[in-house]
């Protein structure tokens, strides 16, 4: 199950000094380390003003913008090597359907990256949590799950949480008033080349896929149904031969066949 | 000016030079520029164009295997080529396994809702067969940003296109919309003006009664939650950015501008309500003169 520590302390950190420590503690290929940070992104989670301020400075440039928030809900600090620190917005009510899709409420969902969470302001959302393990190497949409539910828990201060890829599977649930958190995300080569799902825990089943750089990749490749030639017989056999994404490599072997 | 263009396009300088061309002639908001600035079009007919283009995206791959897409991939297509006035993309229906729930049949109410487009464009459908557009027309004297309850859609005909020939879609009064057959797979490539509106229609297809206006601009969207995160937190050190906000062509992001200044500061917040009350849009004049009159009633309520 996710991991779950508690977080307590009155230090507050700035993103300098935060990107230090994750420096110094956190090894982007054993994620389980992402625990030794959990009492300094809560320091970080201190500074309440932390996401008002990067905002406050954005809106100086809306006239050719260039903003840390890449969506309407979510805000990126910091990038450093293969980390990211990211602020997300829990709105109360999910207004528009592109809220709803961007916010993963009511949506099970799991991850290619590991990352650790904590409540930035607000009561916090809730989040309905499961373990699954998939049954085989190949998953497709409507393949069966192993499933264990693991009950909800809400995001509340002073509690990190630390999400595994490939393991652990949540949906969250509106906060019963306007939150944000924070996030350390390790973005190591799996989120490049590893499937991410959506489930349906009462069917235990996959039901679709999420829309990461992997769907992105396909979707490029997949042009070649209407668009290959000659002159992309090569690449095309060098891709189904030699990529890390084993979706992208059967994909351009049914192109090819 | 042009922020995007596709690694794809290295081995295509004629269409980089009629990207490059159609941008320099392109005026927004004049619908006629878009259709005089792509009069050399006809090159991107040619399917060999294409399959130069789909060379360059595997051969990327290849060279840059942990190539994360950048600007280029989209879930659902590829940009080729982006400015301040112009889109240029491929759109596929080939992903159809990505989403939350691609098992189960959709709810009627999301079937059933027929979307304005935002700008003029011109497309060109690849696939094996013919593709059947329905064509939807909204009056052309409604001002589609100013939503009106009122208006109303009609299917004006229905169109058969030809594989890899060149369609035009006189939006944002005229809709085109593919006709959806589960069976089909295609790619639709498609040169867009960008749009000078800012919000689309969605209408019911079967009444042609609109249902309400959805947000055309991403950045759009993103502001109006820079200002809710401002005004939750009474920023004050943010009130002239904020201020300025209120001369935004959106006037989305203008009226959450006015909102934003009066939740920080309800002096200098009733000063920009009184001047929205002059806005060129009805909305926010609308909005601006009930925000005065409870303000009103709350000064006499509390004398």
């Amino acid at each position: 199950m996710p991991i779950e520590v508690s977080a307590v302390t009155s230090e507050i950190v700035g993103l300098d000094e935060f990107r230090k420590r994750v420096l110094d503690k956190v090894d982007p290929q054993d994620p389980s380390t992402l625990t030794s940070i959990a009492l300094d992104l809560a320091a970080l989670a201190n500074d309440k003003e932390l996401m008002v301020r990067q905002v406050a400075m954005d809106i100086k440039t809306w006239r050719r913008p260039e903003f840390a928030m890449c969506s309407a809900q979510s805000c990126i600090l910091d990038r450093f090597g293969p980390f990211t620190v990211r602020a997300n917005l829990w709105p109360s009510v999910a207004m528009t359907m592109g809220e709803r899709d961007a916010l993963s409420y009511n949506a099970f969902h799991d991850h290619n990256f590991s990352f650790a969470t904590t409540n930035l302001y607000g009561p916090g959302y809730t989040t309905d949590l499961y373990e699954f393990q998939l049954l085989g190497d190949w998953a497709r949409v409507g393949d069966t799950v192993l499933l264990e539910h693991l009950g909800e828990r809400r995001l509340s201060e002073g509690i990190v949480v630390v999400y595994r890829k490939g393991l652990d599977m949540h949906s969250q649930i509106p906060p019963i008033s306007p939150s944000a958190s924070i996030n350390l995300i390790v973005n190591d080569d799996d989120v490049l080349f590893n499937d991410q799902f959506y489930f349906d825990p009462v069917r235990r089943i996959i039901i679709g896929t999420v829309e990461n750089v992997v769907e992105k990749r396909l979707s490029a490749l997949s042009l070649g149904r209407f668009l290959a030639s000659e002159a992309s017989l090569s690449p095309l056999h060098a891709i189904s031969r030699t990529n890390k994404c084993k979706r992208s490599r059967r994909l351009c072997k049914d192109l090819l066949a | 000016m042009i922020s995007h263009m596709s690694h794809a396009l290295s081995d295509l300088p004629a269409v980089r030079g009629f990207l490059e061309k159609v941008d320099s002639r392109v005026v927004l908001g004049d619908y006629a520029s878009f259709w005089r600035a792509i009069d050399g079009f006809g090159l991107l007919v040619d399917p060999s164009v294409w399959r130069t283009f789909y060379a360059s995206v595997a051969q990327k791959l290849v060279v840059d295997p942990k190539y994360n897409g950048g600007r280029d991939w989209g879930v659902y297509g590829f940009t080729i080529c982006e400015s301040d006035k112009i889109h240029f993309s491929i759109r596929s229906t080939l992903g159809a396994s990505v989403g939350r729930n691609v098992i189960d049949a959709r709810p009627d109410h999301a079937t059933s809702v027929a979307s304005t487009m935002t700008a003029p464009s011109a497309l060109i459908v690849a696939s094996d067969a013919p593709v059947t557009f329905n064509v939807f027309q909204v009056p052309a004297e409604v001002d589609l940003d100013i939503f009106d309850p009122s208006a109303r859609i009609h299917v004006c005909d229905t169109v058969m296109v030809e594989p890899w020939t060149r369609v035009d879609v006189r939006a944002p009064h005229e809709t085109l919309e593919l006709v959806p057959d589960p069976g089909d797979e295609y790619c639709i490539i498609e040169l867009a003006m960008r749009s000078s509106i800012t919000q689309r229609w969605e209408f019911d297809r079967h009444s042609g009664v609109p249902i309400g206006p959805v947000l055309i601009s991403r950045d759009t969207a993103v502001l109006r939650s820079m200002l809710e995160e401002i005004a939750r937190f009474r920023y004050v050190a943010a009130m002239d950015d904020v201020l300025d906000l209120a001369s935004h062509p959106d006037f989305n992001v203008r009226w959450a501008a006015v909102s934003c200044a009066w939740a920080i500061d309800p002096v200098v917040g009733e000063a920009a309500i009184r001047r929205a009350a002059g806005d060129v849009h009805p909305y926010i004049r609308r909005a601006a003169s009930a925000a005065l009159g409870n303000l009103r009633k709350g000064a006499s309520n509390a004398h």
